[in-house]
This record gives C-alpha cells, structure tokens and sequence, in this order.
C-alpha cells in the first residue's frame, strides 16, 4: 500500500505542474481528494487490516493527505497572483487621453446677481418675498402715493390688461402688500420680474427686473440706510468702495435719495465707465413716505423705515462689463457660459 | 431745463463762480444735469464793415468783398446770395475756429480769400432757432455795430447753457426765479426781482371786457389788455436769452410771452385783441366741437378739454396751445394777455392726446398762485418798454384760488431722528433762511413755507429741505439697531433654488426669457385650457399676449442659438405662466430643451446623444426632490 501512495504521489507531483489555472486545479483537488479519488479508495481499505497496520498505514496515509492540501493550497495561491497580475496588465491605462467631456449648466446671470444680493440680505436677517407680475394699480401705484394723474406716473408707462390691472412697473407693490399683512417691524427684500412699455434697445427693455429692499422700525435714520447700502456696495463692488447720497424724488419716499457708488474702475480718479465723475449711480432709495406708511396701516408717528429700489441688470452690465441689455433676454449659450467660472471684472 | 447763465445772472449776483461749479453743486442738492455748454463758442471773430462787394467773374455764388475789420481792410470771398455793400457783418478772421473748423488764408476760383463772413449757423446756433432769413445767409448786424468789436459779446452769445434733468416734484424750477431761488440757497445769496411797474392809461379792461369762467377746473384767470404795441424785432439779450432756453425767437411781442414764462415758469398767452369778441368765457369743449390751434392743425376736441371762448367760440385751448383765429401777427396792434391757472389734471390728460408744450408742461406741475398776477404786470411792463404799448388799468378777474403760505411745524428732535444727524436748531434755522422760508424755533419750528414751493407740504418735506441743503455728505452711515433674526427663503423659493441646482448639475443652462409674446404663441404647449392675459395698447405685436408656457422661449432661444452655429444647446427656464381663470393665476412652470449630444468623447468615439431616455432620466431625477 505504501507503494500505491508513493505512485499517486509521484502522479500528483507530475499533474500539479501542468497545472495552469483555478478551475484545473479543483479538478485535480476532486481528482485526488474527493469521495471517488483513489486516496479515498485507499482509506475504505482501512477497515480490513490489523490493529498494527491500521496504526502504520493511517499514519502515512495522513501525512501524505496533509502533504498533498499543501501542495494544492500553495499552488492556488501562486495561480491567483498570477492571475491578478495579468489581471493588472491588461487594464493598464494612459492618462493622457482626452477626458469624456462633462459640463455644468450655468445660471442666467440676473439670477446669479439676485442671488448674490439675496445671500447678503438674508445674511442681514431680511426675509425675501414675492408678489404677483399681474399687478392691481392699487398696489403698483396708488398705496404707493402715486394717485391717478400723478406725473411721475409718466416715467412707468405701464402695460394695462385692464382698468384697474397692469404688469407691475416695479417691486414696491411687494412693499404695500407686505406691510398691509404684517403688524410691527419687517425686513425684506423683493426680487422680480417687472416690465415697462418702452421700446428695447440698448438701455431700454420692456421687461426687466428689480429688487427693492424694506426696512420698517421703531428709529428708522437715513443713516441706518447709508450704514446699509455701504454694506451692501462693498460686498457687490469690493470693499474699498463708498457710497454717495444724491437729493432726489420719489413719491413714495420722503426724503428721497439717489445713491451712487465711487467709481470701481478709476477709483473715482475719473473715466468714462463714471463719465469723469468718480461716481456710478446704482439705486434709487429713501425714507418711506408717511401716506405709504398710513395707507398700509403703520403709524408714521411710531414707525419709521427706508426703502431701496435698485435693477440687477444694471448691476450685472456694470460688474460684468455688459454693454446692451437685450443679451440677457437672447440668451446666447456662448454669453451665459461667460458667467460660469467668473466672478466678473472686479476683483 | 435749459438755463442760460445770462438769465440767471439778471437776477442773482453769483460774481465769478463758475457755471460748472453752479451745476455740480446743484446735483447735490437734488437737481441732476445733462450737459453744459457755450451757446457760441466761436473765436477770433469781430465785427467788419463791407465796403465794396462784387461779383466774383469766375463764379456764379461768389462775391469778392472788401471788408473793413478796425486795423486793416481785408479781401473776403463769400457765397451767401444776401453779401452787400454797407453791412456790418460778422467776420471769422485767419486763425478762427468756428466749431472744429480753423479758419485758414483760402484761395476760391483763383482769388485769395482773408477769413470768411459768418452766418449765426456758423457760429454754433442750431437752425430751428434761425429766422428764414438768417437760414439762408449771413446774419447782418445792426448799423450801430462797432467795427472791430466781438460780435459774440454784442449778441448776447458769450453765454452758457447747463442742461438739468428735473424730478418731476419741482415744478417751481422750470423759470429762471425759480433757478435763482435754488442756486440762492446753496451760496446764501439774495435774489433780485425784475421791475413790474408800469404807468397805466385811464381805461379800464372791465369797462369793455367780460367774463365768465364756468368750471372750477380753473381756480384763477386773469386778463390785462395792452394797446397800439409796434410788432418788430427783439432785443438782442431776449432773443439770445430764449435761444439758450431752447425756444425760437418770433418778434418782440410773441418772444415777451415766453420771456415772462422762463422768467416767473407762468405761462401767458396772448391773444390779438382785434380778432376776439368782449365777452370771454371757460369752459369744457363739447362733444364734437373742434379749433385749429397756432400751428395749423385742426383738433378735434373731447370733453375734458377746457377751452377760452369768444361770445362761446372756442379761441384757445387753455393751457396747451392758441387758436390759430386769434394770433398775435405782424399786424396786430392790441393785445389780450391771459394768465391763468388750470386743473394739472385736466391740462395732463389733454396734453398728452393733443400736444406737449413748454406751457402744459408747467401747467401740469403747478403754478404758484402768487406769481400769476406778476407774470401779467411783468408782460404788460415789458410791452410798454419794448413795444411801445399802452397798458390800461384793472385786470379782468376770476378768483377762487387759496394764494396763502402754509405753516408746517416740525420739532428738533425729528429732522435729527429721520436724518439720523445731530443738528441743532441755529443751523436748521439758517437753512429755512436760506430757502426763503420765514421760521422761528420755540420748542418745534413753525416755518412758513411760500407758496412757490407746492412741492413742500408736510413736515418730511421740511425734513427733506434740510437734508438736502445741509448735505448727505457728512451723514455717517450705521446699521440699523433691530432684533436679531434669521432671514430666510420662502418654501416655494427654496425648492426653486433647488431645482436650480440640479438642472445645472445636470448640464442644462438657465435662461429667461420674455413673459409677452405673440397671440398664436400664448396657449401653445398650454397645458390647461384657460382664457388668455392680453394687454391692452401693446408696442407690438410680438409683445401682446402674456405665455401660458415656457416652451415658446425656449423654442427662441433654440433657434437663436442654432442659427449662430452652436452645436448643442442644453437649456432651461424656470418661470411663470400667466393665464386668466376668473381671477389672474401665475403659476411657476419649469421647462427644459435639449438638442445634440449630451456626453462625448472624441478620442474614444463615444457619446450620449441626447434622447428620450435621457429626458427620462432627467426627469426621474427631477422628481426626487
């Protein structure tokens, strides 16, 4: 029986070389180790033999079992290195080829401006809110102290669906109607669209957008709003930058301002982006008017607030260096795309 | 506003501050400007007398001139048709310039020309202010112009004109006074009134005349007659005055109505006495009634119109313009001033139908009740000056207007709590001083604010005088003292941001486009049957009708793209529809377009083009959220 195992040893020895993958080597494993293998055949034999030679033959009979597991267990873990590195050289790559191309849609630069002035103001604790495009001239103009007939009406030509029913001309309806709702202090601000019966050109679009900003307190100065706007200009036009208060009209704010930025370009030295000036008009602000206040049921005696009106087109053809209106309304993919990596001009 | 600085000069001392200075410190105070300019900026011309002037042999136009200009006498070629022997004439002398022209030595069809014999177009005055005359040709001077001297200086030229762009508050700027008034408060300086009184005949105007102003739509007419005026050429200074301030001279009557106009901002009309009845009236136009005004055109007239009739024939179109029957003409010899205040409303509406003029304008601001009976002294004053007239005594009357002054009381403590300043009373008080206001301070201000100021009524507007006059300059800005709060999106603007952020994530780029467009677009890709949300005078007809859908735009915005070569166009909008469903409905819509290829990789001749699957997939994604 010895020689019987020396035989299948020497066979085993000679087959696990050829061997040359995975599923040959379990075939072989079966062959030798499993129910039918002569190893198997050679243990059955086990129970005809003396107590002596149980004990002999058993003993050989493991070892070489041990033996041949080894031998198997060795010879996988070679074959599966192997395998792993053919595995890696085939799929070696080269870095260098072009890359499959990918692409971030881009948001409408108004939005993007809007957006950004939103940020600050939220971070100012400013709700925003919105109203209806389709207006009431009751809150477009009238609650505003801009009675029917009023000539500043003039500088709003208004589309009319009805009578009494226009397209806002601007966001400070959002004002009326907010200020109608709500009791006690408010901070918002009202982006939108609003549109306006003028022919569209360079400066001129029939439709645009505003945001105006609302601040109503007990203690409400101008210099709260001049403390606001300086804030604000900085963020949007970098922070060396200061504001100037300019007089001006408004029928719903008394006093009215006009606000202008120091030049970002020259540093308000003079150049043509200020007309030599130093100055940059942005928005158009003031101290809510107390028949603005009454109509919406605050007491100009208890509270006082500022209002600011200002157009992102504006602010976009400024920061960006935009130089017509109307490329914000054709969309042009190659002008949107513009605005993707870009922060703008100003640093 | 176009002010000239002569004008202003006649009734402030402003001494040498410049008219840049003026302008730039007038824009701190509230009132914007366009422009300054000179009204003539020629130099190196004077005055040359012609002593001989024939044909050129050689040319048809031109005439070969000897012109005496002080210290020599020199040969000048000149192609006007009206170049004669005798006249004082402008001439540009070597070295000139008239606008972006140097005058150089010339040599025309052989003859050597010194300079050049100028038209007023030359010199920089626009045609629309030029006589037919002075179109054609070059502007002869008067006999007793000194040869040798500057004929810029001796037309009232040398002026300059700062262009402002007024808030529509400050009726009371839109004269000269008024302006005066202004510049006054900024450099503390007095204004000088110009002279009114004049010496009346024994007649009276009421012992002819009678009227009957029927609606209280005009709170105050008054009428003064002035006789036997010699229709002729202006004053020098007035015409120049009313070129600068953009109105053509006529003759020195017609100019005196608008004189006294940019003067005191109350516009005057004159009728021609001769051709109007005595019995005078105002009323609103009847249906179907019409007039042909000053200009020739036959209007038709509406309701709401108020007209001035003659034994009820409507003579004028109060506040707007004249009737063409009763113009003042070459041969007129008395004449019917009116000055007279009407309903800005009705004034407004009319004129926007019918026609805009220097006087609705004013008109519809609000005139200062005080300034109208002056305005008529001051016109009757200078037709006696100018054109000789005869002015009778009494003023044809209707009088139903408040001419007091308002008192505003305002307290120390709220001009500083709006303003947020630390004024104290002496220094507001010099600035109520300043704007003319009579104040005193006793615990509150009590300010006596005139009635040339319409624009202030309320105790903010004092408080808006005050800081405009003091200056925002030295306001030190703070942030408001407010309760803590954290501000915040709405829910609906949250879920827009988020949507935002994943159709840019997923490659598509926002656009927005127009909310009005075509009728045959609004319910196309609709996607309920609603009624449409027209307007109702669009521009165009691609502006009229308010989108149901986004998709339209989109298709717009596709075609513009595709036109201009683009290759894949990833686009998406979000945005409102508008429809009318009982009540006006906007509803926020999200839409998306996508055309070409969506990934690709060249090198390894891969892609993704964009498919139904694909927008399957995006829209699975999409609803997520």
């Amino acid at each position: 029986m010895k020689d019987k195992i020396l035989t299948i040893r020497t066979e085993v020895l000679l087959k696990l070389d050829t061997v040359t993958n995975i599923s040959e080597l379990n075939d072989l494993r079966v062959l030798y180790l499993g129910k039918k293998s002569p190893i198997q055949e050679l243990s059955n034999l086990m129970g005809s033999l003396s107590i002596d030679e149980k004990r002999e033959f058993g003993s050989v009979l493991n070892t070489f079992k041990t033996e041949l597991n080894d031998l198997i267990d060795t010879k996988r873990i070679k074959l599966e290195e192997a395998e792993l590195n053919k595995q890696l050289v085939n799929e070696v790559i080269d870095i260098t080829l072009p890359a499959t191309k990918l692409s971030v849609g881009a948001i409408h630069p108004i939005n993007r401006v809007i957006k950004e002035i939103e940020e600050l103001f939220i971070s100012m604790g400013y709700d925003v809110k919105e109203g209806p495009e389709i207006e009431l001239d009751l809150y477009n103009f009238e609650k505003l102290n801009l009675p029917k007939g009023h000539p500043a009406r003039d500088s709003q030509d208004s589309f009319y669906i009805s009578d009494e029913v226009l397209l806002r001309t601007q966001t400070s309806p959002v004002q009326a109607r907010t200020m109608e709702e709500s009791v006690g202090p408010i901070r918002i601000i009202c982006p939108g669209k609003v549109y306006r019966k003028d022919n569209d050109d360079a400066t001129h679009s029939h439709q645009f957008h505003q945001i105006e900003g609302l601040v109503i307190d007990k203690n409400i100065s101008m210099a709260d709003l001049k403390g606001t706007l300086e804030v604000f200009a900085k963020s949007m036009f970098g922070q060396e930058r200061t504001v100037r208060f300019r007089p001006s009209f408004f029928p719903f704010t008394e006093p009215s301002i006009e606000v202008d930025v120091s030049c970002f370009k020259c540093n308000g030295k003079g150049c043509s982006l200020c007309k030599n000036t130093g100055w940059i008009e942005i928005l158009g602000a003031g101290m809510v008017h107390p028949n603005v206040l009454k109509n919406s049921g605050y007491d100009p005696d208890v509270y006082t607030g500022f209002a600011f009106g200002m157009g992102p087109e504006r602010i976009a053809m400024l920061k960006y260096g935009v130089n017509d209106i109307r490329h914000f309304y054709t969309n042009d993919l190659r002008f949107l795309n513009d605005f993707n990596r870009t922060n703008g001009g100003i640093e | 506003m176009k002010l000239s600085r002569k004008f202003l000069n006649d009734y402030i001392d402003l001494g040498a501050i410049t008219s840049l200075d003026i302008a730039n410190k007038m824009v701190l105070v509230g009132n914007e400007y366009e422009s300054i300019t000179k009204l003539s900026n020629a130099t190196g011309v004077i005055v040359g007398h012609v002593l001989e002037c024939v044909k050129h042999p050689e040319s048809t136009k031109l005439s070969i001139c000897k012109v005496d200009t002080g210290d020599a006498i020199k040969q000048i070629l000149c192609g006007a048709p009206n170049v004669s022997t005798g006249q004082k004439v402008i001439v540009a002398q070597i070295g000139a310039i008239l606008g972006d022209i140097e005058i150089k030595e010339a040599k025309l069809a052989g003859m050597v020309s010194e300079g050049m014999i100028c038209s007023l177009l030359e010199l920089g005055i626009e045609s629309k202010y030029l006589t037919e005359e002075d179109k054609n040709g070059i502007h002869v001077l008067s006999d007793d112009a000194i040869v040798g001297s500057n004929p810029v200086i001796n037309l009232n030229l040398d002026d300059e004109v700062i262009d402002f762009e007024l808030t529509s508050n400050r009726g009371d700027l839109l004269s000269v006074i008024g302006m005066a008034y202004e510049v006054g408060a900024i450099y503390d300086k007095k204004v000088n009134l110009p002279e009114t009184n004049v010496v009346m005949t024994d007649s009276n105007i009421n012992d002819t005349y009678k009227l009957n102003v029927e609606i209280n739509e005009v709170p105050l007419y008054l009428a003064k007659l002035v006789q036997n005026v010699t229709i002729g050429d202006s004053l020098e200074h007035i015409k120049s005055r009313l070129i600068a301030s953009g109105i053509r001279p006529i003759n020195n009557v017609v100019d005196i109505s608008n004189y006294v106009m940019l003067e005191y901002g109350q516009p005057l009309h004159f009728f021609d006495a001769d051709k109007l009845g005595t019995n005078l009236g105002v009323r609103f136009a009847t249906t179907g009634e019409s007039l042909t005004t000053l200009d020739g055109t036959n209007r038709i007239l509406s309701t709401e119109d108020i007209v001035i009739t003659s034994d009820n024939k409507p003579v004028a179109l109060a506040g707007v313009m004249g009737g063409l029957d009763t113009e003042v003409d070459l041969n007129t010899k008395n004449i019917l001033i009116e000055s007279a205040i009407f309903n800005p409303l009705n004034i407004r509406n009319t004129s926007k139908r019918i026609l805009r003029s220097e006087a609705s304008n004013r008109f519809e601001k609000g005139i200062d009740p005080n300034v109208s009976i002056v305005a008529l002294n001051r016109a009757s004053y200078l037709l006696n000056q100018v054109a000789g007239g005869k002015v009778l005594s009494g003023i044809l009357t209707h009088d139903t207007i408040n001419k007091d002054s308002r008192e505003i009381t305002v307290s120390l403590e709220e001009v500083n709590r709006v303003l947020g300043m630390d004024l104290v009373s002496e220094e507001i008080l010099k600035i109520f001083s300043k704007l003319g206001f009579k104040a005193s301070f006793n615990n509150d201000f009590k300010v006596i604010v005139s009635t040339r100021r319409l624009d202030v009524t309320i105790k903010e507007d004092l408080i808006e005088e005050v800081g405009r006059i003091h200056g925002y300059d030295n306001l030190i800005g703070k942030l408001p003292l407010v309760n803590i709060k954290r501000g915040a999106y709405s829910k609906k603007q949250t879920l827009v941001n988020e949507i935002n952020h994943i159709m840019t994530s997923l490659s598509l780029n926002q656009v927005i486009t127009y909310s009005l467009g075509r009728d045959s677009d609004a319910t196309k890709y609709a996607t309920q049957a609603f009624d449409k949300v027209s307007v109702l005078s669009p521009i165009s007809e691609d502006k009229k009708v308010m989108r149901q859908s986004l998709i339209t735009g989109l298709y717009n915005v596709y075609d513009y793209n595709k036109a201009r070569n683009t290759k894949n166009i990833l686009i998406y909008e979000v945005g409102n529809v508008y429809y009318n469903n009982n009540n006006y409905i906007e509803n926020t819509h999200v839409a998306g377009l996508l055309y070409g290829e969506y990934l690709s990789n060249n090198w390894q001749k891969q892609k993704v083009k964009v498919d139904f699957y694909l927008v399957k997939g995006m829209m699975e994604t999409y609803l997520i959220i």
